[in-house]
């Protein structure tokens, strides 16, 4: 039986937003059996295999990552192989793909649910058959919506203070939401600019980075000499510590 | 956002002016802004091959479409995630003390008529401390980040055998091996196995150009 395949728009700047709208389209199609979609900002792979026929729809936008384009649609037997549909399709190796939409999983999808986006792909069948053996256990909670990003815990608060008390030459810190993103705002009693103190100042920076992956920082430090001012912190900006 | 010659032409440009501005004092301080602007282009062009392509496309937006972190804060994230401590610190290095020579305290972190250092960029930062960013941090996040690799899978032509997949080609040969020479080692046969005739077809044209240039 042929079916006929619509043209998967996720297209965007950004990844997420491609992927949730895919993922809205399959949902609203649950009646075909296998899925995949993705790659990155700037390439999209749909594949659908509904009973009887294969469309791969493949863009590369290379200026703006916006535009999809149907580049290949066909149908195949039964007894065709799905595998050599793509291959003649890309020309290339079918591993591409699967080292590829593995790697998708790791590298754009899970980063995205860490920074708080809200993302439910427990439905997202990645099955691939033939082309792809990974990724059924491609389920992410949407946990996002009911996180308060931007706004950090009271632990971590005391954390980055803590992390910076040590440095006697820190005079003070302050943090401060600027969209989505943590503004750490270290003022520094230096009239010169102290390298080996930036160094420690970056190794204590990393590790709190790391550690605390979810938050999106920018951290900044800023001379202020010896003096000490009533006025240096922004109006919305909250002391963790002055000294 | 540019292509990833651009990026690399843009990376030595700048610095370049770097350099010269080092031999310029008092005008060191600046030399410093040209290096941080410098590793910019250079992170960008490794990050070409790499996923995101441009780090701005690359910024998650909100429901309304807004973009949710700014360019500079994402593009830390990713240098975070992305690179090792020490390239981290280097990045971190030059982009803070640019900030410091250009504005010496930011806008952003204070209200109006704060007080902040009683010296000049020049004074506040040493032609030592400006010698130190441009030879020292960029030498070593250029080191780091070993792009030549990519300017060799950039350099050859699998526009020409497999069409529109060429971006996704490029970013799986630089995924899967850390550098030129461990690429050399695979035989064309080899490279046909894993990508397909397409991409061994592009080599073999390169290494016919070029001999011992390519796998072959």
């Amino acid at each position: 039986m042929s079916r006929g395949v619509e043209v998967l728009l996720g297209g965007n700047q950004s990844t997420a937003a491609g992927v949730n709208a895919a993922y809205r389209f399959l949902r609203q199609r649950s009646d075909w059996t296998a899925a995949c979609v993705g790659l990155n900002t700037q390439h999209f792979l749909s594949y659908k295999r509904p009973i009887g026929q294969l469309a791969v729809f493949y863009s590369f936008d290379k200026n703006t990552a916006i535009t999809l384009e149907c580049a290949y649609r066909t149908t195949f037997e039964e007894q065709q192989s799905l595998r050599n549909v793509v291959t003649d399709f890309l020309g290339n190796d079918v591993s591409i793909f699967r080292s590829l939409l593995t790697e998708y999983l790791t590298t754009y999808v899970l980063p995205e649910v860490r920074v708080g986006r809200e993302f439910d792909a427990s439905y997202f069948a990645w099955t691939m058959n033939e082309i792809c053996e990974a990724a059924e256990s491609a389920t992410f909670t949407a946990i996002g919506s009911r996180q308060s990003r931007g706004i950090p815990t009271e632990n971590t608060l005391h954390r980055i203070a803590s992390t910076f008390w040590r440095f006697e030459k820190v005079k003070s810190v302050h943090v401060q939401n600027y969209r989505s993103e943590l503004q750490v705002n270290v003022l520094l009693a230096i009239e010169k600019y102290d390298h080996d103190l930036m160094d420690e100042l970056f190794d204590a920076e990393y590790d709190l980075r790391t550690s605390l992956n979810e938050i999106v920082f920018s951290f900044c430090y800023t001379p202020v000499g010896e003096s000490v001012n009533s006025d240096v912190k922004h109006p919305l900006a909250r002391a963790l510590f002055t000294r | 956002m540019a292509e990833f010659a651009v990026h690399i032409k843009q990376a030595d440009h700048n610095r370049q002016v770097a350099l010269a501005l080092l031999q310029q004092e008092p005008f060191h301080d600046w030399a410093i802004t040209a290096a941080f602007y410098s590793a910019i282009h250079l992170f960008e062009a490794w990050l070409y091959h790499r996923g995101p392509k441009h780090s701005e496309t690359d910024i998650p937006r909100d429901d309304k479409g807004d973009l949710k972190f700014s360019p500079h804060a994402w593009r830390e994230k990713l240098v975070t995630d992305r690179l090792p401590r020490h390239a981290f610190k280097d990045y971190r290095h030059l982009k803070e003390s640019s900030e410091t020579a250009r504005y010496l305290s930011l806008p952003r972190s204070a209200g109006p008529g704060a007080n902040w250092t009683p010296t000049g960029a020049w004074e506040h930062l040493s032609l030592d401390d400006a010698r130190r960013m441009v030879n020292n941090h960029l030498a070593s996040f250029t080191k780091t980040l070993d792009l030549e690799y990519s300017q060799f899978i950039e350099s050859i032509d699998f526009e020409s055998t497999v069409g529109n997949s060429a971006p996704i080609v490029r970013q799986t040969l630089i995924r899967d091996y850390s550098d030129r020479q461990s690429l050399m080692k695979e035989s064309l046969s080899e490279l046909r196995r894993k990508y397909g005739a397409g991409v061994a077809e592009a080599f073999r044209i390169a290494a016919e150009k070029k001999p011992n240039t390519a796998p072959q």
